[in-house]
Formats: structure tokens, C-alpha cells, sequence
């Protein structure tokens, strides 16, 4: 049937087709779309698959690997930092020949932390034994995904496969796309059944036991099976015509390369853009051809060589580069495979993540062809005039000159933060930020994870921050503060470590390094905005979100609890603790104020209601976080030095009147209702139980740690 | 001349504060929060409140910082002597 959708949707339609068991991912822009549309299928039951909503892409792939050691079928989908996350259990996946599919929706890899598609992410995995299909459009993603299934689970390869559109140029864009039949699909791709990697009583085999002299005969394998996957590509795309009646010309496509004086080299996108200009200039008596690149791994030496061997200019548009080689990945490739050939010239034009235009490509292409010699070149110009002196702001011109700039301290009584903030109107993780920072002053290092704000603080050459702020990756909650707490410590610096992070940070990709920081007792602030999913995203289910609350990966409502984090932070004993909320400032920042002076590691849990994530108009916000207090759904509690202290609210509002504002808990029942208020009087009851515990227990501070020149010593020790 | 100031940054460090301030958030803004100041008293409420720092507290009056308001009307919404009412913008000339 033929479709006009976006590549994310047309991903989403391969994924039902190749009727996959298990698929896991971890919201990372720009997969949100792809997420949805899985998600909108198995809940109207067009899709049997089980999937879980990781809590990193180190756990997504994990996940994966887990289900295909199984015997199960798997899908996952990333992008940029979140594929270098999944690197450890990627090569683990390929040593143990379990067939995953990963759809990667480019992106540049940070940092900084960019969004357009540049192939940076997936090409770094050149090593790791996946195969790489490119796709140059949507329907490419289709036909791709069911023959990478089909490629990568045949008994002669058995290894990973990346499905790679580019982010936003094909994952958010529309065309019209030819989406096949179940029946063909079914014929095409037989149903997974592995006869080296699966689980069986009967039958006990061991996977993934430890190799030493025999890792290198299991290499071997590995290095053999991506060149045999060369021919089953070829029998793939045979059968494929058949089937479906499009024909994929195998590992390269090439376009009139014949008598060309002048053959592009590219991937992605780009190709169909060199394609027309191939004619337009063919019209105008230019020679010039086209080498399509579909498949990176295993790479078409042999085609390449084929097809470029007599022509006396090869021009390599490349997006990805290779630092340290002067040219870029793909041209290293290319120069490689022709090495032995009698090539004339190759060329090299470094594009990366560009939006380029047809005119953009003809300029390169008229360059190529009057151009004597060979050339490396990169495209346009690296930066803007004003981005330029923006990053030097007032006084660029003495940055100019290799020397500091002045950069004014923050004055008495100025926010730290400066004002034209890119989030939401009416959003209040910021507005619990801004509390946060009136309690710190100019000797502070502001630091963060990846989230809403992050797309909101600081993108260059714009930042908010009057105070010095350093950002690291999403999963670095703690990690990253610790170093700069102890560096700040022996370099005699004396300021305050202030990090921030969203419920994704803390809960889930982040808990890790946060509980390890928390652990060791660095004196840094931590402060969650929690607005109780991944809202930067598209709103995908959280550790953090609530239970029942809708969300797109939990359109009916999330089954499991909401995971109790500030009860993990106890645990740690040595740290002080506390809830907060935008709708009770000085309360806040009262507790910011502790937290800052408590001589440990401080965290502070902020419920900060989201207008668009929890579907409400943008002034209701304070009045929804006030109503969470209110009805004890979000109870404000303290714990310090081991006792615990609630503030008790006057009314006791019912918990009916928090989630009916919420389109996020529209589709409630009035039992539900019912089993939510018993919830949240339970564990009030229970937070008021531990009070009277912890304060009849009061004694003084459980074993604490002091700290000398060296780190962290242990009193009596 | 842009190249030799870049030059000279290397891993995207941001040499100035607050460059944000030349994002004029305000152009978002659907309704407009417009203050009666008679009705006003003072009370910082809504200046704690604001996420976006819109709330100017002069000694003698409070002043809305329509350069950056999105018009989110927490301000509106959270007075508790309804000094701030939501106009749309249009209508505001």
C-alpha cells in the first residue's frame, strides 16, 4: 500500500512487518517519532511485540541482547551519544552472533552536542562487526529493515546490523512510501528460529562464556561472516525484486559511471540529489557519474574497484571524518579499495552534518570538474560571523588576539542566570532552577545533564549563565561533578558544586554515577527537576512518571509505581535530602540553603509540572504543583542528619483534585481514582511512620567521613 | 573577521555570560500580562513565581518585563488580589 508518511512511521511499519518479538530503546532525539509510532501499533494490536522502556542505551541494547540470546527477534532504535553509550553491549552482541537491528537515526556525536546527521555515530562503529545499510530515503529505510533482518539472521552472518536514515532529513520528513503486505513480508523473512544462540532445558548451551587464545580464531568468524554477508546481501536483494518487484543493485548503485570523467562518491541522502545533477550536467555534454555507497560494512571493495577503476577523477562527498586522516571516512575507504587500481585523481569534500541544496551540490560538482589536481577540501564556512563574536561577546577582539576577554563577574543582587531562556512558556523546571540559583552567589560551578534545560541553557554561541557552567553527557549525574569537586578542592578553589539534572538523569541513566558521588560524599548540590518522564523528547515513560499517568510509550497508563528515589538517597545515610516544589519558593530555597551549607552531598527533589508533557494550560502549572503537596500525592519532607521531617499541610485536599486538571490522568476510572488515593495515603502514612522512627532513633550523624589532602579517609581508619 | 576569534575557543566554551539575553523570548507571547498596579500590593508573589524572570521589583512598583514574558499567565493566574489580567496581544496596539 502506498503511504505518505514520515521516515520515522515508515521505520515503525518495517518493524511490524518483520513481526518483531522484542524491541527496547531509550528516548534520544531524534527517535521519539519512531518510538510513537511502534507504540500507537501495539496498542491498537497491529503489532505482537514485548517492549521495554530501557532505562539508558546501555540497558536498551542489553535488553536486546538479552531477548535474541533467547531466541527472540529484536529491534532497537538510537541515535549519536546513545549509540557510543551501547558500545560495550554492541560489540558483545556481534561477538556472540545475535542478530540485533538497530535502526540509527544519525546524528552528530558530542560533544557539543549537535542534531544534525553527519553519520559520526554510526561510522565510529566501522570495527564492531555490524552491518551497515546507508539509506538514501524512506523507502530504502522499508526495503532496508526486512533485508537487514533477513541478511543479518542467515546462518552465514549471525551478526548485528545498523539500518541507518538520517536523523530529521528522513526521520521527520514525508514522502510517499510503498508499504508491502504482511503476506510478501512473511515470505521473504521466515520467522527467527537460531540454531546457535537460543535457550532450551532440554538442550542447556552456555553463550557468552570468556576466550582467550580463542579469541582470535572467534574474530576470525566474525571477519569471515561480514564478507560472506557480501553474497547473501546479493541473494537478498534477488529475491527481494522478486518479491516485491524493487530492485536493489546490491551493495553499490552506480549511475551512469561508464565513460564519466567525473564520479561522485556518496551515501545518504545526498545521492539523490547528485543523481539529478548527474543528468543535468550529462544534458550539458559534462560527464559525470554516480557511485551510490548503500552498504558501508561489509564494505564493497570489489564494486568500487569495478566501478571507479578508469575513472580519471573520483570526487568523495563525505559527512563524517576521521581526524587524524586528512580526509573523510569514506574516502579513506574508497582511496583503499583502489588502491591497486590506475586511478587517476581523488577528491574529497567534507560536508558533515549540512543541510546542503541542489545548488549547494552543483557548486561542488562544477568545482570538481574545472578543479587540475586532486583536492581535500571542507564545505563553505565553520562558523558564522556572529556565533564567532557572540562566544567572545562584548570583547571578541581581544579573544581575537589570543588574550582574555573581560568578562564582568556577576554584581551584588544579579541573577546568576541571564534571561531569554528557550523553554516552554510557563515551564517550571526552569522556574524551580531560577529559585534554586538565588541561594548560590559567583563562586559556584553550575553543572548539568542532558534534558529540557539543557536544550535550553546553553547552546552556542548562547548561554544563560553569568556563572561558570560545564556540561558533560546525560548519564554523568554524579561523575562529572565529582571531578570538578575534587579538582576545585586541590587547585584552592573555594566554590560550590551545583548540578541539575531531570528525572531521567536521576532515576534512570544517571542513577549510577549520582548514587556512586553520593557514596563517596562529595559536597555537591543536587537538584531534580522532576516533571515525571522524558519531556525533551516527546514525553516517553520515565523511572519517575507516576502510576497510570499517560505517556507515549505508556498510552494506556504506566502499570508500574513511580520509583521512590528519595528513599535510594537515604540509603546512602551521610547526606541531607529533601523534597521541594516551585509552588512553595522560600520553602525551596530555604532548603537549597542547607543543602549548600550541609558540608556532604544535598539533594533536592523538585516536582516541577510540565504544561505540555502532562497536558495542561501553561498558569495552571503552580497551582497543579501546589496541589500535589496539598493532596500529599507529592508530600514536602526532609531528612537530615537521619531524621526524617514532613511538612504537614493544614488541609488534606483529595488526591481527585491534583489529577483532574491533568490530561495526562483524563482516562481514569473512577476505581482508579479510588486505588490511587489508597495509594497515596498509604505511603503518607508510612513517610509519617519513618518521621516518628527516625525521630525517636535521633542521634548523631551515622559514621560520617572527613576529608583530607589526599581524598576521602574514613574517621578511625 | 570571524576566523581568529574562533581560533582561539576550542571545545565550544562560551567566553561571555548570559549571551541568551539577545534571545527576545517575549516575541512567543499570545496573551500579554497587564498590571494594574492600584490593585497591587506588593507582595513578590508573582516575581518568585515567574519562571522566566519577568517580574521587575522597583522600590516603589512592580514592572513586567515584556521583553522576555511568554505571556505563560502564572503571574495572572497566582496574584491573589487580581492585579494582572491576560490581554491578547493583538488588542493591545
Amino acid at each position: 500500500m502506498r503511504m505518505f508518511l514520515s521516515g520515522s512511521e515508515a521505520l515503525a511499519h518495517a518493524v511490524r512487518l518483520c513481526r518483531v518479538d522484542v524491541m527496547s530503546a531509550y528516548p534520544i532525539t531524534p527517535n521519539g517519532p519512531t518510538l510513537l509510532a511502534c507504540y500507537d501499533f501495539i496498542r491498537d494490536g497491529e503489532m505482537d511485540t514485548v517492549s521495554v522502556n530501557a532505562e539508558s542505551e546501555l540497558g536498551s541494547m542489553l535488553i536486546c541482547a538479552g531477548a535474541s540470546s533467547v531466541g527472540a527477534r529484536t529491534f532497537n532504535c538510537t541515535a549519536a551519544q546513545g549509540l557510543a553509550l551501547m558500545r560495550e553491549p554492541l560489540w558483545m552482541a556481534s561477538g556472540m552472533a545475535l542478530p540485533v537491528v538497530v535502526a540509527v537515526t544519525s546524528r552528530e556525536i558530542g560533544s557539543p552536542q549537535g542534531l544534525m546527521s553527519d553519520f559520526s555515530d554510526c561510522l565510529s562503529e566501522r570495527d564492531a562487526s555490524v552491518l551497515q545499510f546507508i539509506c538514501e530515503d524512506h523507502q530504502e529505510v522499508v526495503d532496508s529493515l526486512i533485508m537487514a533482518y533477513r541478511v543479518s539472521e542467515d546462518p552465514r552472518v549471525l551478526l548485528p546490523s545498523f539500518v541507518v536514515l538520517e536523523g530529521f532529513r528522513i526521520s521527520h520528513s514525508y514522502e510517499l512510501v510503498e508499504i508491502p503486505d504482511q503476506e510478501s513480508v512473511d515470505r521473504f523473512l521466515p520467522r527467527y528460529a537460531p540454531k546457535h544462540a537460543f535457550v532450551d532445558p532440554d538442550y542447556p548451551i552456555t553463550q557468552g562464556a570468556g576466550a582467550f587464545s580463542h579469541y582470535y580464531g572467534m574474530k576470525h568468524q566474525q571477519w569471515r561472516a561480514m564478507l560472506e554477508a557480501k553474497e547473501v546481501m546479493a541473494e537478498a536483494c534477488r529475491e527481494f525484486a522478486q518479491i516485491f518487484g524493487r530492485a536493489y543493485p546490491g551493495l553499490v548503485e552506480a549511475y551512469r559511471t561508464e565513460d564519466a570523467e567525473l564520479v561522485v562518491v556518496s551515501a545518504g541522502t545526498i545521492v539523490s540529489m547528485v543523481r539529478e545533477l548527474v543528468d543535468e550536467f550529462r544534458k550539458k555534454g559534462k560527464k559525470v557519474g554516480l557511485l551510490k555507497i548503500r552498504v558501508f560494512r561489509p564494505f564493497p571493495e570489489e564494486e568500487i574497484y569495478a566501478a571507479l577503476r578508469d575513472a580519471p577523477h573520483v570526487l568523495v562527498v563525505d559527512r563524517a571524518v576521521s581526524p587524524g586522516r586528512t580526509g573523510g571516512v569514506f574516502y579513506v575507504e574508497v582511496a583503499s579499495a583502489l588502491a591497486t587500481a590506475h586511478c587517476g585523481r581523488i577528491s574529497n569534500y567534507i560536508i558533515g552534518g549540512k543541510d546542503l541544496e541542489t545548488e549547494d551540490v552543483r557548486l561542488i560538482l562544477e568545482e570538481a570538474l574545472e578543479a587540475d589536481g586532486s583536492f581535500i577540501k571542507w564545505h563553505g564556512e565553520l562558523f558564522d560571523e556572529r556565533a564567532s563574536k557572540l562566544s567572545g561577546f562584548l570583547d571578541h577582539l581581544s579573544l581575537a588576539q589570543g588574550e582574555r576577554p573581560r568578562i564582568e563577574p556577576v554584581g551584588e543582587g544579579q541573577p546568576l542566570i541571564g534571561q531569554g531562556r528557550t523553554t516552554c512558556a510557563g515551564c517550571l523546571s526552569i522556574g524551580a532552577i531560577k529559585l534554586c540559583m538565588e541561594e548560590f552567589d559567583k563562586d559556584t560551578v553550575v553543572t548539568n545533564n542532558s534534558g529540557c534545560l539543557m536544550a535550553a541553557v546553553a547552546i552556542f554561541p548562547l548561554t544563560i549563565f553569568r556563572v561558570p557552567h560545564i556540561f558533560f553527557t546525560y548519564s554523568n549525574a554524579g561523575a562529572g561533578a565529582s571531578g570538578i569537586e575534587v579538582a576545585l578542592k586541590k587547585l584552592g578553589k573555594k566554590m560550590k558544586v551545583f548540578l541539575f539534572g531531570g528525572d531521567g538523569a536521576f532515576f534512570d541513566i544517571g542513577l549510577q554515577t549520582f548514587s556512586a558521588a553520593l557514596e563517596r560524599g562529595h559536597e555537591i548540590v543536587f537538584v531534580c527537576y522532576d516533571n515525571e518522564a522524558y519531556m525533551n523528547t516527546g514525553v516517553q515513560r520515565s523511572g519517575s512518571t507516576p502510576w497510570l499517568a499517560k505517556t507515549k510509550t505508556t498510552p494506556l497508563g504506566k502499570m508500574e509505581r513511580k520509583k521512590d528515589l528519595m528513599k535510594i538517597v537515604m540509603a546512602h545515610g551521610n547526606v541531607y535530602a529533601a523534597t521541594a516544589s516551585p509552588a512553595y519558593p522560600q520553602d525551596l530555597m530555604g532548603k537549597v540553603r542547607k543543602a549548600k551549607n550541609a558540608g556532604r552531598p544535598a539533594f533536592i527533589h523538585v516536582l516541577c509540572p510540565c504544561p505540555s508533557g502532562w497536558e495542561y494550560p501553561e498558569e495552571k502549572g503552580i497551582e497543579i504543583a501546589r496541589l500535589a503537596v496539598e493532596t500529599r500525592f507529592f508530600p514536602l519532607y526532609e531528612y537530615d542528619d537521619g531524621v526524617v521531617t514532613v511538612r504537614k499541610g493544614k488541609k488534606r485536599v483529595p488526591v481527585e483534585e491534583y489529577l483532574k486538571r491533568q490530561g495526562r490522568f483524563s482516562h481514569l476510572t473512577a476505581s482508579q481514582i479510588v486505588e490511587i488515593q489508597r495509594y497515596v495515603d498509604r505511603q503518607y502514612e508510612e513517610l509519617l511512620s519513618l518521621e516518628a522512627m527516625t525521630r525517636k532513633r535521633a542521634r548523631p550523624r551515622t559514621p560520617s567521613s572527613r576529608r583530607t589532602k589526599g581524598g576521602l579517609v574514613h574517621k578511625g581508619s | 573577521m570571524p576566523e581568529p576569534v574562533m581560533r582561539y575557543i576550542r571545545g565550544g566554551a562560551i567566553h561571555a555570560r548570559a549571551t541568551s539575553v539577545l534571545v527576545k523570548t517575549g516575541g512567543w507571547r499570545v496573551f500579554r500580562p497587564v498590571l494594574d498596579s492600584a490593585k497591587c500590593k506588593k507582595c513578590k508573589l508573582c516575581y518568585w513565581f515567574c519562571p522566566d524572570s519577568c517580574i521587575v521589583m522597583r522600590d516603589d512598583a512592580v514592572e513586567i518585563d515584556y521583553d522576555y514574558c511568554k505571556g505563560c499567565g502564572i503571574c495572572s493566574q497566582e496574584c491573589p488580589t487580581g492585579a494582572i489580567s491576560m490581554m491578547r496581544e493583538e488588542d493591545q496596539g
